[in-house]
């Protein structure tokens, strides 16, 4: 990983598009500018590690549950989808 | 194709029933085909299966189901590939877990979607980065009055 020390008010410019400013420091907090293109996503990255989590928890915690009839039915979707039956445990 | 799934076994799916998810989900890349599964009474519940890891499967609903609101602010690049934006359907993915006193929760991620458009059958996992709309939002009560047994 590349480290630059940066003083408040200092920049970095990635590529052509992209410009990080230091805004602030205070105490272990660094505040930062981004200025970048509108179709590059920025996000906290632990942000993108939660939904990662979840991901990985959702798929370990498929819910054995049986429903009545009656539910809304999406009928958009079932020429796409799949009838299937649980395999037997 | 035959798919293993991780529920319902080994069962034979058209070509043309396979989602591509071309950046695959949030933090798996590598999970890029899926399949809709919709089992005989849990309507409106749908199974997303992955094609590529038989065990990994995603339990997920329209969020018509839990938030007839639900409008999550998308970025247009984000869905450039995803055909016409009148088609694309936001699924939400919803699990349970069992509580200290062993009953269960079910729990819904309304800041991770799965945008899907059924007709040119693409998805993409999108992340909204807004408090409005959490991580984990306890759903229980809206499953129940569903119908469901646990």
């Amino acid at each position: 990983m590349l480290v630059l020390t940066r003083k408040k008010g200092e920049a970095i410019v990635i590529g052509d598009n992209i410009k990080i400013v230091v805004v602030s420091v205070s105490g272990d907090s660094v505040k930062i500018g981004i200025e970048a293109p509108s179709d590059v996503k920025i996000l906290r990255a632990e942000l993108l590690e939660a939904v990662k989590d979840i991901n990985v928890v959702a798929s370990k915690a498929i819910p054995h549950v049986k429903m009545k009839k009656g539910g809304t039915k999406p009928s958009i979707l079932t020429d796409l989808t799949i009838k299937a039956q649980r395999k037997e445990n | 194709m035959v798919v293993n799934t991780k529920i319902f076994g080994p069962i034979d799916v058209p070509e043309e029933s396979i989602i591509l998810f071309p950046q695959g989900l949030v933090g798996l890349p590598w999970l890029q085909r899926f399949v809709l599964i919709q089992e005989e009474g849990l309507e409106p519940f749908f199974t997303l299966q992955s094609v590529d890891e038989a065990d990994f499967a995603l339990w997920i609903v329209p969020s018509l189901f839990i938030d007839p609101e639900y409008a999550p602010p998308v970025d247009e690049i984000e869905i450039a590939d995803l055909g016409n934006k009148d088609d694309i359907l936001p699924m939400i993915i919803v699990w349970t877990e069992e509580t200290d006193d062993g009953s269960h929760k079910t729990y819904a991620n309304l800041k991770a979607p799965l945008l899907i458009n059924p007709k040119i059958k693409k998805g993409r996992q999108v992340v909204i980065d807004i408090e409005e709309y959490p991580l984990k939002k306890d759903i229980t009560a809206v499953v129940d009055s569903a119908g469901t047994n646990a």
